[in-house]
């Protein structure tokens, strides 16, 4: 990355005392986000008739985003833990969007798989009864591990900007930020030996970190993969996940990426760098992502036994899923590999543009995992009402799905008013061409 | 004139027609219902009526729901009510008759029961009736040269209550299961209403090889269904004790190296969170 000379100072005024414009989108966020509580506290107090699962489709939009926001965190977390590990400078001013994304999709996530269930009275009976065999404890202890380990991630890289706005002494904010600024610091001088250690400590934490959002996300597609349904017994569903995930979330990490750049005016750190590096990795992870969806359906398809059969007939009738179908393999593979393929079409806005089809396509993926595998069981129930074998969204499900995106676009703002979005210290780091210590080191011959 | 009023009322008949064929009150044709009335005494000695009311037939064939019943006893040529009931959705009601009370009978011992449905405005009435003898079996066991045998006396009691005894009756026997009747044999009675039957010696029963015999007949055109029980030692007792299951993933308890897996990787990631933690600690120290 090139050495740009970055400063607190470019940096302070945008944490100081907001403005009525942002009150208002604050209060905006917090609006949609109370429609989703009451939407909730309306499924809870009615039960889920007043969603659309039924008999059925047990699962529905809220298990296709609960899947989409987990994926969302992994690849943030992939991020802001690659660049720690293998002291990947051009990426350094992108970390603390990446562990923002990871931190806010894995805490909106998360309740998700939980608005499913038809109890939520007994929900701590997962933890008194919840037998070590089933997938879905694996993922209650896993998703519950990642979410601490990276809200740590998220301290620690903020640890040094924090002794930075404890040093400005230019800083109007209220006193009780300032106190906060010196608590959440530790007491951090950037002495040598605090250097040695806050290091360690994050690499320890990004070796720890990818590991275990890779298990949490393979562990989630277990919750599928070990059904036997049609759709979703499969192998490759682990990888296939993993895949899906690393490209949604780059996809939206380029995103934010856009929308800060513009807001905040940070032409300077966000560069076309930053949008030709992430646009390769994407065009790349497209490949990926049409190899895994060609092999998986096609397998399907080669084995023609009934149920799959059905459930591939039902990609392509139009009065099912066949435009959900197109939309996701046109913007989640036509269009990426046509327009990233293409130097003269990779514009900024381009990659941005693509990356939020992307995005949009991969949840539309997601539902199409979930919802027409349910509609097509192994043994169909007999002579039930069709309302109970077909999935449709209620209002409810819609009210906590926009809320969901409404929390992490809050966290966002919250979280950029707090610490910089610009991780300034590890930018400085760059510009000063500190040398980090290696963490994996040969010793000679 | 009367031409003019020969064309009124022709035009008059012709709207009255018209309005007959179009209101489905008038033009409807009610469905045929049938009744089937049964009578039945189960093992614990409680008798009961069972009245079913259906309509249409084949593939269409429902119960009349919400049908009126009413049951009499019919004795010479006056009839009580005894009951009037209500149809459920599957056009069943059933009666069931108190312990000592005594159905009017005939001289030879044979109670009639009468049942009318009035129909309504989508169903035709219907009637039935239905003639019912007391039956009771005496059952009784006995071993002879190692061969086990049951013995079973059929009786019906007359007006006067004498038990006079039945033949020629076909009487089946099984022994209680959990949710059926396991058939042991067929026995027909002799002129002094008497049977037996040689009873396996292989069954199994309880934990103490009790068995519980039933003797019964099915929808007897003269005594309806009657059952009667009886228990006896002559099972093999079986131990129903259930062996703790292996840890296996469909079991509760999984497997030891399941557990030991879960463990290992959550003691190491939560290890080097801790580590990572001990350092910021030391970061803090290290001013």
């Amino acid at each position: 990355m090139e050495a740009v000379n970055i400063s607190m100072q470019e940096f302070a005024p945008r944490l100081e005392t907001p403005s009525r414009k942002w009150y208002l989108w604050v209060a905006m966020l917090s609006i949609i986000s109370l429609v989703g509580i009451y939407a909730l506290v309306m499924q809870i107090v009615k039960g889920q008739v007043i969603t659309g699962m039924r008999d059925n489709a047990v699962w529905g939009i809220y298990t296709a985003n609960f899947v989409f926001f987990m994926g969302l965190s992994y690849a943030g977390a992939l991020v802001s833990c690659a660049a720690q590990l293998l002291r990947i400078k051009w990426i350094k001013p992108l970390v603390r969007m990446a562990e923002l994304l990871t931190v806010s999709s894995l805490i909106v996530g998360a309740p998700f798989i939980l608005f499913c269930l038809g109890r939520l009275d007994r929900i701590h009976y997962l933890f008194i009864y919840g037998r070590i065999q089933s997938p879905i404890t694996w993922d209650v202890i896993a998703i519950s591990t990642d979410l601490v380990f990276c809200i740590a991630f998220l301290y620690f890289t903020n640890i040094r900007d924090f002794a930075r706005l404890r040093d400005y002494p230019n800083l109007k904010v209220a006193p009780w930020r300032k106190k906060l600024y010196t608590f959440l610091a530790l007491n951090y001088r950037g002495t040598p030996e605090q250097k040695k250690y806050l290091h360690q400590a994050h690499d320890i934490m990004a070796a720890i970190i990818i590991p275990t959002a890779i298990i949490a996300y393979s562990l989630l597609s277990l919750i599928f993969s070990m059904s036997l349904r049609p759709g979703w017994h499969s192998t490759i569903f682990s990888p296939y996940f993993v895949v899906t995930a690393g490209y949604s979330g780059i996809a939206l990490l380029i995103v934010i990426m856009w929308i800060y750049r513009k807001t905040h005016k940070l032409e300077k750190y966000i560069t076309i760098l930053h949008f030709n590096y992430l646009g390769f990795g994407l065009i790349l992870l497209t490949f990926i992502y049409a190899y895994f969806s060609f092999s998986e359906y096609f397998s399907d398809w080669y084995n023609q036994t009934q149920a799959y059969s059905l459930l591939l007939e039902k990609f392509f009738d139009f009065n099912q899923f066949a435009w959900l179908s197109l939309f996701h393999v046109v913007f989640a593979i036509v269009v990426p590999i046509i327009v990233l393929g293409f130097p003269w079409l990779r514009t900024v806005k381009n990659v941005t543009l693509v990356a939020l089809f992307i995005v949009i396509a991969l949840w539309v993926k997601r539902y199409l995992i979930v919802v027409p595998t349910l509609e097509t069981p192994f043994i169909p129930i007999q002579d039930v009402r069709p309302e109970y074998v077909k999935y449709s969204i209620s209002w409810v499900e819609w009210a906590l799905s926009i809320s969901g995106i409404a929390v992490i676009v809050l966290i966002f703002t919250i979280g950029s008013k707090i610490s910089p979005i610009i991780p300034v210290s590890e930018v400085a780091d760059v510009q000063n061409l500190e040398k980090p210590e290696i963490l994996f080191k040969t010793k000679g011959e | 004139m009367k031409t003019t009023l020969n064309r009124y009322l022709a035009f008059i008949a012709m709207l009255l027609m018209s309005m007959a064929i179009t209101n489905p009150g008038i033009c409807q044709k009610k469905d045929r219902v049938r009744m089937k009335l049964s009578y039945t005494k189960d093992q614990k000695g409680e008798r009961s009526i069972a009245i079913t009311l259906t309509a249409g037939s084949g593939k269409s064939m429902h119960g009349v729901q919400n049908g009126t019943v009413s049951l009499l006893a019919v004795e010479g040529d006056s009839a009580v009510t005894i009951a009037t009931l209500q149809t459920d959705t599957l056009g069943t009601a059933k009666l069931y008759l108190e312990n000592g009370y005594l159905l009017p009978k005939s001289a030879d011992g044979i109670s009639m029961i009468s049942g009318t449905y009035d129909g309504d405005d989508n169903y035709n009435s219907a009637s039935n009736e239905l003639q019912i003898s007391d039956l009771n079996f005496a059952i009784s066991f006995e071993e002879r040269d190692s061969i086990k045998y049951l013995m079973i006396t059929a009786n019906q009691a007359d007006a006067e209550g004498n038990e006079l005894p039945v033949e020629e009756l076909d009487i089946n026997i099984g022994v209680d299961r959990l949710f059926s009747i396991l058939p042991v044999g067929e026995v027909t009675t002799d002129a002094d209403g008497w049977a037996e039957l040689e009873l396996p010696d292989d069954l199994p029963g309880d934990a103490a090889g009790t068995l519980t015999f039933v003797a019964y007949v099915d929808e007897h055109d003269m005594f309806g269904t009657v059952k009667s029980a009886v228990a006896k030692d002559w099972g093999i007792p079986v131990s129903y004790e259930v062996k703790p299951l292996p840890r296996q993933l469909f079991t509760d308890e999984a497997p030891f190296w399941m557990i030991a897996s879960v463990f290992i990787i959550l003691i190491g990631a939560w290890y080097h969170f801790f580590l990572s933690i001990s350092k910021l600690i030391k970061l803090k120290k290290a001013v």
